[in-house]
């Protein structure tokens, strides 16, 4: 059986923006030990970080 | 999962405290059989490992049975104990499970209560050893569960310890019973994490657009409105068509019972086969119809010209034939016949006054020229029509033909239709009194059936055509948003999120498709190996569907599963179940027991030597609860010609209400068990 992070990290990178991958990652990573609740809290933040640092480099 | 020992006390048939080693794998023996006759407590040690790991007093086999008058307290260890005085039974087990030791011991306690029995569920401890020796004792009855369910999910818990007899009803689940198994599947897969980030990002999305919606203009808003009702729209859609697919292969069930009765009736037999040949041909043509319509629909908005095709003929004949006479574009253009007009003077130089011949023919031209507006929109008309003109006959062409073929179709399916009423009708009409009947119930079945399968093709379409829609919106808004982010952090935001949201479902989409595609092969493969040579043949091919209920088709493509036999549906579920745990196994080996009672009930004797040659092969462990009447000398000489078998117990009376398990040497069983006769072969053959 593939490995199912490893299938979905790859499969991200192969079809999306860095955002999306480093979002979509974080929300799996954080879904392994957390109600949905709490994920929906940690990637608000995560949002807002990913985005400022977009500015920053711009 | 390895099970180790089961150890039981006072529990159903077993009085005191008994002991039962499994044949673990050590040394290639990977098989245990416990033999019994009815009655003994094979049931009863099933009944044990499913109470120690989940806390199931009832199995499925205990159908409608209330849950008050199945007893798990021994009854004798009752009646010996002292009038109102508690008796404790329980029961543990010890099994490992990728180098963890785990022993599992769940209590309860039993009353006899003025001869009535109550009972009441005790604590669970749960010890577990990890692979450094590491110790922890887990009390907790909410943990122990999360912890077995780690190991075994509960949702697919029947898919490895089973009854035999009753393994075949999993290709019969209800969709209650489908999407608990769904459930457990999904969480072999490992794609938990996965489902709950995409419910997080979805969560997600809504609290950033709710945001944005302070905001976003009316435009945006209405997008996200629009967007909103569609995925409402699509909710309910799917929801009529998972309820829908229910009712359908509850029908299919109830009409393949009916068939079965009526095909008792052995006047009526041949009629019944013609008839059933007939409703495939139905549906064959069903489905042809459903593609003439989808195609017919495709050539709706080119046809729409067709329409107009007189009007636009006598326009273009009106334009082409003024345009061969020179009269468009006119020979003589307006602002040259104006400048004679004005000067007084051809081009010749000649005069040309007012009230003459020459000067009244200029003036005749003058009215039968147009504005040079007027010219070109002539020449542009007179293109496009010639375009029209030239395709429409064959647009005519191919919409007559796929009228007629779509009208043959129906004249195929209302002949069809008749002649499977007339047979209706001749098997109705028998003497048989519950025949009618059952025509009866079978004609509403089927009816329903027609109407449904179109309201589920129906529902199909407008998914699709939903989702098309939701994809036009998206995009609209996608664009909308896009001009409205250079100034709006809102909407980056949002925009992120949805993205990720729908990469995170594009990935599950493919992955557990990717894995219902896997499954499905491997069972294909494995059932094969299992069936014998005729379903080989007829049956090519296993479908896992997108809720994980299963498929067979027949050799001409068409889902058979409603016609094929019990033998055959239980190899078909036991393929599925060893391709579900090879998927979700780590090597190539089957990682979870197969706990089966009354395994061979319903196989034949191929069936059955090809199930003894193979499990103990791709299954890490194979217990066996058998009955003299399924496991006799043939078939444990084929056990032990496999050099797997470890070990074997004898079930015996010991008194009512107590039995005891012997350990018999494997080399002794020979001696114990009966040869197999000519009638037995003829039960088995009735059976399967």
């Amino acid at each position: 059986m593939p490995d199912v992070n490893e299938r979905i990290v790859q499969q991200l990178r192969d079809e999306n923006s860095e955002d999306v991958v480093r979002l979509g990652v974080l929300a799996v990573s954080l879904s392994e030990s957390n109600g949905v609740e709490s994920v929906v809290e940690q990637l608000k933040g995560a949002v807002r970080e990913i985005l400022r640092a977009d500015r920053d480099k711009e | 999962m390895i099970l180790q020992r089961v150890s039981l006390c006072n529990f159903r048939q077993f009085n005191g405290t008994q002991t039962l080693e499994f044949a673990s794998g050590s040394e290639g023996n990977n098989v245990t059989v416990i033999f019994g006759e009815n009655g003994r407590g094979k049931t009863g040690i099933f009944r044990a490992v499913m109470f120690c790991l989940f806390g199931d007093r009832r199995l499925s086999q205990d159908g409608d049975t209330p849950e008050h008058e199945l007893y798990l307290v021994n009854t004798s260890a009752l009646h010996q104990a002292d009038p109102n005085t508690p008796v404790e039974a329980y029961v543990q087990l010890e099994f490992e499970h990728r180098g963890v030791r785990y022993l599992l011991d769940r209590r309860l306690l039993g009353m006899d209560d003025d001869g009535r029995q109550i009972e009441q569920n005790g604590p669970a401890k749960l010890t577990v050893t990890d692979l450094d020796g590491n110790t922890k004792i887990v009390q907790d009855p909410t943990e122990i569960r999360g912890m077995v369910n780690a190991i075994l999910d509960r949702g697919v818990r029947e898919y490895f310890l089973f009854d035999g007899e009753k393994i075949e009803r999993l290709t019969r689940a209800s969709a209650e019973h489908r999407k608990e198994v769904a459930k457990g599947i999904r969480s072999l897969l490992n794609v938990d994490a996965l489902e709950t980030a995409i419910a997080a990002t979805k969560r997600l999305v809504k609290t950033f657009e709710a945001e944005l919606d302070t905001e976003a203009d009316v435009e945006l808003r209405r997008l996200i409105k629009r967007l909103q009702e569609n995925e409402e729209a699509r909710d309910r859609t799917k929801d009529r068509l998972a309820q829908l697919s229910d009712e359908i292969s509850k029908a299919v069930d109830e009409k393949r019972q009916i068939d079965e009765e009526l095909d008792k009736f052995n006047e009526i037999r041949e009629l019944v086969e013609r008839r059933n040949l007939l409703s495939d041909q139905l549906r064959s043509r069903q489905q042809d119809a459903g593609f003439a319509l989808a195609e017919m629909k495709q050539l709706v908005g080119r046809c729409a010209n067709l329409i107009v095709m007189d009007t636009v003929d006598s326009v273009f004949t009106y334009i082409d034939e003024r345009k061969e006479k020179g009269e468009i574009p006119p020979q003589v253009r307006m602002d040259l016949i104006d400048r004679i007009v004005a000067d007084h003077k051809c081009i010749c130089d000649r005069e040309v006054l007012e009230g003459t011949a020459a000067y009244d023919a200029i003036i005749a031209w003058r009215g039968r020229s147009a504005s040079p507006e007027l010219e070109r929109a002539a020449i542009d008309l007179w293109s496009d029509l010639k375009g029209l003109v030239s395709e429409h006959e064959e647009l005519a062409r191919s919409a007559t033909t796929k009228v007629y073929q779509y009208a043959n179709i129906n004249n195929d399916m209302r002949g069809i239709t008749e002649r499977l009423n007339d047979i209706s009708k001749q098997i109705g009409g028998s003497e048989r009194k519950d025949a009618q009947e059952l025509e009866h119930q079978r004609s509403y079945l089927q009816k329903r059936l027609i109407d449904m399968e179109a309201e589920r093709q129906r529902l199909d379409d407008s998914l699709r055509d939903l989702l098309q829609d939701q994809q036009s919106l998206k995009a609209q808004r996608k664009s909308k948003e896009q001009e409205m982010m250079r100034n709006s952090e809102l909407s980056r935001r949002a925009l992120l999120a949805s993205d990720t949201h729908e990469a995170l479902v594009r990935v599950y989409d493919s992955f557990t498709q990717e894995i219902r595609e896997r499954i499905g092969h491997s069972a294909t493969e494995i059932f094969h190996e299992l069936i014998d040579q005729e379903g080989r043949r007829s049956l090519p091919r296993i479908v896992v569907d997108e809720d994980y209920s299963l498929q067979v088709y027949d050799r001409w493509n068409k889902p058979f599963l409603a016609n094929i036999s019990a033998g055959q549906r239980q190899v078909m579920s036991i393929a599925f179940i060893a391709a579900l745990a090879s998927a979700v196994s780590v090597h190539d080996l089957i990682e979870m027991p197969l706990f089966m009672d009354t395994p061979f009930g319903r196989l034949s004797f191929e069936h059955r030597r090809n199930l003894i040659n193979m499990v103990p092969g791709f299954a890490a462990q194979w217990i066996l609860l058998a009955t003299d009447t399924e496991f006799r000398k043939q078939e444990a000489q084929l056990l032990k010609s496999t050099d797997r078998w470890g070990r074997f117990y004898l079930l015996r009376a010991d008194g009512e209400d107590d039995t005891q398990i012997r350990e018999i040497d494997i080399s002794d069983s020979l001696a114990l068990l009966r040869e197999r006769s000519i009638a037995d072969e003829d039960g088995w053959q009735h059976q399967s």
